[in-house]
């Protein structure tokens, strides 16, 4: 049988070039995967060598804009541990809170992509409608609907008064309220359902072998979360659940995000009136002595470690940032072998992915034919839409 | 049998491994290394519960490069060193025990120059196409040109 | 009604965006997805976002071009039809942003291309990516600079120039 390998990689079809990914296909089957990476690559770690620690945040925080705090707070409280700081409860408290702001903005995002993938563009405008009201309040508090800025090395830069703790709240029920028909939508709409039940199917043990985090892995029934197994921020005194379901396939992993927003409302609640009192920054040397952190923070795509080494001047020795979607691309690449070409949108979509995937080209090269066809990103998301249609999946 | 305490732990590893393991932080464990064992390591670890491969780091040190695993378990991040000389940067693929390492290992590759031996295949994962071989950013005596405003 | 006329009005009512991310963090990104939903909706200026370049009068570019990406963005540039139209969303888009100084980048959408637009943000708010394309619409109509950044708009005359360019010589 003719072996077909599509790449699927950035925009132009003519050109040749590398691409992020490649598949070898066996008619509707995909047979082997591979990854090349280096679309973003910025160079950030190495430009963080040769930086003061405060510039090193901002940059850092701009490694991903959906999960911007996610970074920033991993490399403060990196810093915090080498400059054995110890950060006012208060803004520990705000980070947790803006933490799971964030959480929710992105799980939102999240649930309106993986509708648009599967053709329930519905769902995309509704989810994304309500995640507005999440960026208002983010607004409200830091100034900035992404990209918040709130971290400082030894705190946080804003507080948050009782005008805006009282928003917070009223936007909690309203937000409950929807996300429970979201759970609803997303375990009985057939539309959606008949496109991740059983598809991309990931065992435990599997994920667990190849490094799997976050929602990927929790899917599969991995309790693994590192606000609960190593928590940092406000998350030692906090009451919530880790969200698993024993599914392991994309369906699971939809469900374990929608779980995690009814608990980040209910997380969000306990900071509000909890708040303790008392300064939100703590003074930050400059200088930083020599010394090694790891800095663990579990981000909405799962666990993002940061390892720091200082060497007692103003700027860091090596900055390290392991990013949770680089973890979960194993995973991704071994549950894409054996799937079928229809699915590979969707798939890709449930590691929630931080690289841009809208403007993804495919190519179908046919070994032994001639002649090549070329798809856009756009296109393979319609074919997995007619596909699924037209009764095609066995 | 799995090791009760710490101090069994760090004991029990030593014994093989020559060096304890130390709790320098809450849930911080840090322990050293021959890079020449690091597959052996990997898979004592692993049969005490340290079954999440974290990531992989990788430091020129100047006069040598550093590498550190690290590992999870119920929490706690234990942080495995080795070191390996920069004329002969050669390291044991340690991805037959630890799958998850795939990637982190084609990264040190890509940025630091450092010769994975039985590796599935070590082709560049993150450097962007056109990027020069030989050249290793990531090493402290590579300086980034102009500036880095228009290199290239 | 000439038909260039016709379509300078088709133009002005139903401009079709093409969006590349040369190497963003993504936050412009999601701004300008944004300003395609509900609250925003930038449909009703008309503005449909197409995937080929074919098709496109205006490029939205988000990143501070990563070397991997340079390439690309060109070729992207050298499909879409004349007359087209660049703007660029986000500091990083701008001029390389925080990202200046950093090795394997270019340093901005105006050191591979020529840009009619900038609007900058770290990020982009949907309200400035809709306030800038409605000025710059708004030059489509008058041929009059659109008073933000360099470059200058460019006019839809009826006789393009010989390299079938409407621009502004470009400062790349």
């Amino acid at each position: 049988m003719a072996e077909i390998v599509i790449p699927i990689g950035p925009q132009h079809p003519a050109l040749k070039e590398p691409e992020s990914f490649r598949f070898t296909v066996d008619g509707e089957v995909i047979v082997d995967a591979e990854v090349r990476l280096g679309y973003n690559h910025r160079g950030i770690e190495k430009a963080c060598e040769s930086r003061p620690y405060m510039q090193c945040l901002y940059l850092i925080e701009r490694i991903c804009g959906i999960c911007s705090h996610t970074h920033a707070t991993a490399f403060a409280q990196g810093v915090e541990k080498l400059l054995g700081l110890e950060v006012p409860r208060r803004a520990l408290y705000i980070r947790t809170l803006v933490g799971e702001l964030e959480r929710i903005h992105s799980h939102l995002l999240w649930l309106g992509v993986a509708g648009h993938e599967v053709g329930f563009d519905t769902l995309f405008m509704y989810s994304w409608r309500d995640r507005e009201a999440v960026q208002d309040i983010l607004e409200i508090i830091s100034g900035n609907r992404v990209n918040y800025g709130i971290n400082t090395i030894g705190g946080v830069r804003r507080d948050i008064d009782a005008e805006q703790s009282a928003k917070i709240l009223a936007l909690l029920d309203p937000l409950t309220q929807r996300t429970n028909y979201y759970a609803n939508v997303v375990q009985s709409e057939s539309t959606f359902v008949g496109r991740v039940k059983g598809v991309g199917v990931l065992p435990k043990d599997v994920a667990l072998e190849l490094g799997t985090v976050g929602p990927q892995a929790r899917g599969s029934g991995l309790t693994m979360d590192v606000r609960k197994d190593d928590p940092y921020a406000a998350y030692g005194e906090i009451p919530f659940e880790v969200a698993t379901s024993d599914l392991s396939d994309v369906l699971g992993r939809a469900i374990v995000r929608v779980l995690e927003l009814l608990e980040s409302y209910k997380i969000i609640h306990y900071t509000l009136t909890h708040m303790p009192d008392g300064p939100i920054t703590i003074k930050a040397p400059k200088k930083v002595p020599e010394g090694e952190a790891v800095s663990r923070y579990e981000a909405p795509r799962g666990e993002n470690l940061h390892y720091i080494k200082s060497n007692g001047t103003e700027m860091p020795e090596r900055v390290k940032v392991r990013a949770p979607t680089l973890a979960n691309i194993p995973s991704l690449m071994h549950i894409l072998k054996g799937s079928y070409v229809a699915d590979i949108p969707i798939i890709t979509a449930a590691i929630d992915p931080c690289f841009s995937c809208t403007d993804r080209m495919i190519r179908l090269e046919s070994a032994g034919k001639s002649g090549a066809q070329t798809k856009t990103w756009e296109e393979l998301r319609q074919y997995g839409i007619r596909w699924y249609a037209d009764g095609a999946r066995r | 049998m799995p090791h009760q305490t710490l101090e069994e732990l760090s004991t029990a590893f030593a014994a093989v491994f020559g060096r304890g393991i130390e709790e320098k932080a809450p849930r911080r464990l840090w322990t050293e290394i021959g890079a020449a064992r690091n597959q052996e390591a990997l898979a004592w670890l692993k049969k005490t519960g340290f079954l999440h491969l974290a990531a992989i780091t990788g430091v020129d040190l100047g006069d040598r490069f550093e590498l550190i695993y690290h590992l999870v378990k119920a929490g706690s991040v234990l942080s495995v060193k080795c070191t390996i000389t920069k004329e002969n940067p050669d390291l044991p693929s340690v991805t037959g025990v630890m799958p998850a390492a795939i990637l982190y290992e084609q990264e040190l590759h890509d940025i630091l120059g450092i010769r994975i031996s039985g590796h599935p295949d070590l082709k560049p994962l993150i450097l962007p196409e056109g990027w020069p071989e030989g050249v290793y950013p990531l090493r402290k005596d590579w300086v980034v040109p102009d500036g880095g405003v228009n290199s290239g | 009604m000439s038909l260039a006329s016709l379509i300078k009005w088709a133009r002005l009512k139903s401009p079709w965006v093409v969006h590349y991310n040369t190497g963003a963090c993504n936050a412009c990104d999601i701004e300008i997805v944004a300003a395609l939903t509900p609250r925003y909706d930038i449909e009703r200026l008309g503005m449909i976002a197409k995937a080929s370049p074919r098709h496109g009068d205006v490029l939205l570019c988000t990143g501070p071009v990563t070397k991997q990406s340079r390439d690309r963005l060109l070729r992207i540039y050298e499909q879409m039809p004349d007359p087209k139209f660049v703007v660029a969303v986000g500091s990083c888009a701008c001029s390389g942003g925080v990202f200046n100084g950093c090795y394997s980048m270019s340093g901005g959408i105006d050191s591979v291309i020529p840009v009619d637009l900038y609007i900058p943000g770290c990020s982009t708010r949907p309200a400035a990516i809709i306030d800038g394309l409605a000025k710059l619409l708004a030059a489509f109509d008058t041929g009059k600079p659109v008073g933000f950044g360099i470059g200058a708009a460019p006019s839809l005359s009826e006789e393009p120039d010989k390299g079938g360019n409407n621009h502004a010589s470009p400062n790349a």
